[in-house]
């Protein structure tokens, strides 16, 4: 119990970042296979549906340690956890036990869904009386369905990986499959056995880099395949021994996310792997990455209406073919095939009717006509004119940019192999005005988070996005300097800096956003630079952000409007 | 009905029968400072009057010029008809209740305290009165402290595994009172210790108190990197920016404050060890001296006035609250209180 409570609060410390690794590898090393089996359990986010509600909770604890209603509250205020601030005010246990994870689990967690309220209330407050501090805690984030562990999947499968020596894919691949929280269950997943090692594995992913050079200094067009750039998220898409995966490059095995993509991929023969772009495709257009994303997480994923939006998946490589790896053959050749074999899937038309460089919007491209999984076609280019032409048309096909890789090219994830470009990615910039710093500390230091940015609107400002920002030491050193002595106002971590300085605000897309102040979402929001001359009363207005979304939903040029302008950063 | 012996006012708590104020934020006259906390003990009055062992603190805090006046642990001083006497408050060296003494009414101002053990000062005494004046930093049922002994173990148990993984341990703790606790607490043969200068800078004034505090050099960038993963560090809080200097190598954080009992505090921190060690009573300590002084009424200030003040009155005793314009802040000696870092 000692033992899985630190793990908790040592990955509350590492807030997700780059050491919860190395801090589960240890956990899963060296817990007992029971334990470690219920700490996957868990922290996989996966729980018993939830048992005790807060309220009743509440009650029983001040039934217990007999405190008046309003000095729970006044706790509660300070302590700012229901959990933690009941554990806190209950007495000290009469009965200390040293309970095993796993013991409390089977002994006490488990029964208690099936017992009586009156039963469910005694052994509640029994626990509480051998339990004290973090496993106290935890015991009541367990029982109310509140225990959120701050750890993704993907760290979990790679700490696995380091403890069994298993290839991260093999694990994800085994976590999969239906495993039960059981010692027998737990030491199968880290088991060595070959005959599922290579249904899962994808093969390294293979990255473009962005152009900074001139297009022209690539040689000759007719070197390089030119595709459209789609927002979407990169994956693999494997069939093999009668399954469908998808592999996502960020998280790993994502295929319960696309139910749709799966089935459509049944259609294929065994032994074949694409590689390409999921993509979220509604009535003829690309919508940005941030809606799949939104359809990947957690909530949509419990309420089961996976198909919101709908998915496509734009495959643009061919890594296996009849279960051999092509990878070494060139890339003209890999697509040839990659063509034939979607093809007889029936891709709806329109998307990659290219002929006319640019379908228009509106046009029957639609995901439900036809095989979700689409070929990336080629766009025609006959000189870099062309291509310029291409990416400066990017934004109005809904793609990003687009992406040049040498059609004699194999298919190779070494960084030396610089033959896959992307280039040209346009956006739209406006000045905006820094409200807020959150304050973070790493060890030990103190500096300053995500920031807050704000426009104009009737003479206030209103939070508009939050961003990072990317600046050099000098520039960091300025700006903590101006936080710090520009302070008016705090709320806990956040404070609110007098709003004089300005940035220059990139962003991908705006959309509207009624859960938000503004009423507006940008998409993807980074700063680009420091403004270290403009005045914060020059910068952008909430009207002007609202002129241009309409125009853009009428499809008229973005150019007109006075505040978004359209930005290439680079040709 | 009387004046009140004790009221407070802009500058801080005064006493308007003998004339001078207590811990008063802002220059006046004769000062009586119950302990040499930055937030305390202010400089520019015109005389300070403190218990003995603090004397050596607050010289050292104000420099050779100012006039400081020690008076011993309960024996007693008139000033304008007002019998002063001071009794140890165990918060932290040379800490003290100001007991007031006027046409037989007594008071007392209870300043910071705890009722904890604590090797570097006197232990709390409880005073009888009528009226007592008490902080309520932790004022909330939920904090309760575990045993100062359990505590010391605790950073013990974490700088020795620290030790053996190769990693330094980085300790925060305030400069005054808490550091000193630390160094006199744990176990020194364990490994270097190194402390930042502004806690070195009280040593000579605990050895005047006759406090055996263990040999700690300096932290100098060179003497942490050549001790670099074996070392204990000890930083005030507010000196974090310091360490930026520094190249400890891989270290562990860890900070002692009240505070650490709460899980989100050392999330914010970052603390990898948070020890729950505070110099301030906790909720069972604050009733416990409350009832000790037998007062007709307790007036709460400082922390959670508001809940302790009305907890008293629903257990039958008269309390209220007591608004201090200057307001003592607590934030100086407990680092990292919720909802602010």
């Amino acid at each position: 119990m000692q033992h899985f409570c630190r793990l908790c609060e040592q990955l509350d410390i590492a807030e997700g970042g780059p050491g919860s690794r190395a801090i589960l590898q240890r956990y899963f090393r060296d817990a007992p296979a029971e334990d470690a089996a219920w700490a996957l359990f868990f922290l996989l986010g996966r729980r018993p549906c939830r048992v005790i509600g807060a309220r009743r909770l509440r009650a029983w604890a001040v039934e217990t340690a007999g405190w008046p209603g309003w000095l729970v509250e006044e706790s509660y205020r300070s302590v700012g956890d229901p959990g933690e601030t009941l554990a806190l005010l209950l007495p000290a246990p009469s009965r200390p036990r040293n309970w095993a994870f796993a013991d409390l689990i089977r002994d006490r967690l488990l029964p208690l869904e099936a017992a009586s309220p009156a039963r469910q209330r005694e052994w509640t407050q029994q626990t509480w009386e051998e339990l004290d501090g973090a496993p106290r805690w935890l015991w009541n984030r367990l029982i109310t369905g509140a225990f959120r562990p701050r750890v993704s999947c993907q760290q979990i499968v790679l700490a696995l990986a380091d403890v069994s020596g298993l290839p991260p894919a093999q694990i994800a691949y085994r976590l999969l499959e239906a495993w039960a929280p059981t010692p027998a269950s737990y030491r199968r997943l880290l088991a060595e056995l070959s005959t599922d090692a290579d249904l899962s594995r994808p093969y390294p992913f293979m990255l473009a880099r962005m152009l900074t050079d001139p297009v022209e200094s690539l040689g000759s067009t007719a070197d390089w395949r030119l595709e459209w750039k789609w927002d979407g998220i990169r994956a693999q898409l494997i069939r093999r021994a009668g399954r469908c995966l998808l592999w996502l490059q960020s998280e790993g095995l994502f295929t319960d996310m696309f139910p749709e993509l799966a089935d459509a991929a049944a259609a294929l023969e065994d032994g074949t792997v694409l590689d390409g772009q999921i993509v979220g495709w509604e009535k003829g257009h690309p919508l940005p990455s941030s809606k799949l994303v939104r359809r990947m997480t957690g909530q949509t994923r419990a309420r089961r209406l996976p198909l919101d939006p709908p998915a496509a998946y734009i495959a643009f490589d061919l890594l296996e073919h009849q279960g051999h790896d092509i990878r070494c053959q060139p890339l003209a050749a890999r697509c040839s095939i990659l063509k034939s074999l979607l093809q007889p899937l029936g891709a709806g038309p329109g998307l990659h009717d290219h002929a006319r460089c640019v379908p228009a919007r509106g046009e029957s491209c639609d995901v439900t006509s036809g095989s979700p999984i689409r070929f990336s076609a080629s766009l025609p280019a006959q000189s870099w004119t062309d291509v310029r032409a291409f990416i400066s048309g990017a934004r109005k096909t809904g793609a990003t940019g687009v992406t040049l890789r040498r059609l004699d090219s194999v298919y190779d994830e070494g960084p030396s192999a610089c033959v896959w470009w992307e280039c040209a990615v346009s956006l739209f910039t406006i000045d905006v005005v820094l409200l807020a710093a959150r304050s973070v500390r790493d060890r030990g230091r103190r500096g300053s988070g995500p920031f807050t940015f704000a426009v104009w609107h009737q003479g206030e400002l209103v939070p508009l996005a939050r961003a990072d920002l990317e600046l050099d030491r000098e520039e960091t050193d300025a700006l903590e300097s101006y936080i710090r002595h520009n302070t008016i106002e705090r709320f806990g971590p956040l404070r609110m800096v007098r709003p004089e300085l300005v940035f220059e605000l990139a962003f991908d897309d705006l959309q509207s956003n009624p859960r938000r102040r503004c009423g507006l979402a940008a998409e993807r929001p980074r700063i680009v630079r420091w403004r270290k001359n403009a005045s914060a009363a020059a910068a952008c207005t909430l009207e002007q952000l609202r002129q241009f979304l309409t125009a853009r939903c009428q499809g008229s040029a973005n150019r007109a409007v006075p505040g978004p302008r359209e930005k290439t950063i680079q040709h | 009905m009387t004046a009140p012996l004790i009221e407070p006012t802009p500058r801080g708590l005064y006493c308007r029968a003998g004339d001078f104020y207590l811990d008063p934020s802002r220059p006046v006259a004769r000062a009586v400072i119950t302990h040499g906390h930055s937030d305390h003990a202010f400089p520019g009055h015109g005389a300070y009057l403190c218990a003995e062992p603090g004397v050596a603190i607050l010289r050292q805090r104000l420099g050779a010029r100012a006039s400081i006046a020690g008076l011993s642990y309960g024996t007693s001083r008139d000033c304008g008809g007002v019998r002063i006497s001071l009794h140890p408050a165990g918060h932290i060296l040379g800490s003290a209740q100001v007991r007031l003494e006027h046409r037989g009414e007594v008071w007392v101002c209870s300043g910071d305290y705890k009722l904890d053990s604590d090797p570097t000062c006197a232990p709390f005494e409880p005073v009888r009165c009528h009226t007592f004046i008490t902080e309520s930093t932790f004022g909330l049922p939920v904090y309760r402290w575990p045993r100062p002994a359990l505590v010391a173990a605790q950073i013990n148990g974490w700088w020795r595994g620290n030790r053996a993984a190769g990693v330094s341990s980085l300790l925060f703790a305030y400069s005054l009172g808490k550091a000193q606790r630390i160094l006199a607490s744990i176990d020194p043969s364990l490994g270097p210790i190194l402390a930042h200068p502004s806690i070195l800078q009280f040593y000579p004034a605990y050895e005047t108190a006759g406090v055996a505090l263990p040999a700690v050099d300096p932290a100098t960038a060179d003497r942490v990197r050549a001790a670099s993963g074996r070392a204990l560090v000890l930083v005030p809080p507010a000196a974090a920016e310091s360490l930026a200097g520094w190249d400890p190598g891989p270290a562990a954080l860890g900070c002692a404050s009240g505070w650490m009992l709460l899980r989100a505090a050392r999330r914010r921190g970052g603390f990898d060890g948070g020890f729950v060690l505070s110099d301030h009573a906790d909720w069972p300590g604050l009733q416990s001296a409350i009832a000790a002084t037998g007062a007709e009424q307790v007036l709460v200030t400082h922390g959670c006035a508001a809940p302790v003040a009305r907890w008293l009155c629903e257990t039958g005793r008269h309390a209220r609250l007591l608004e201090t314009a200057s307001d003592w802040h607590s934030a100086d000696d407990e680092p990292i209180p919720p909802g602010n870092d």
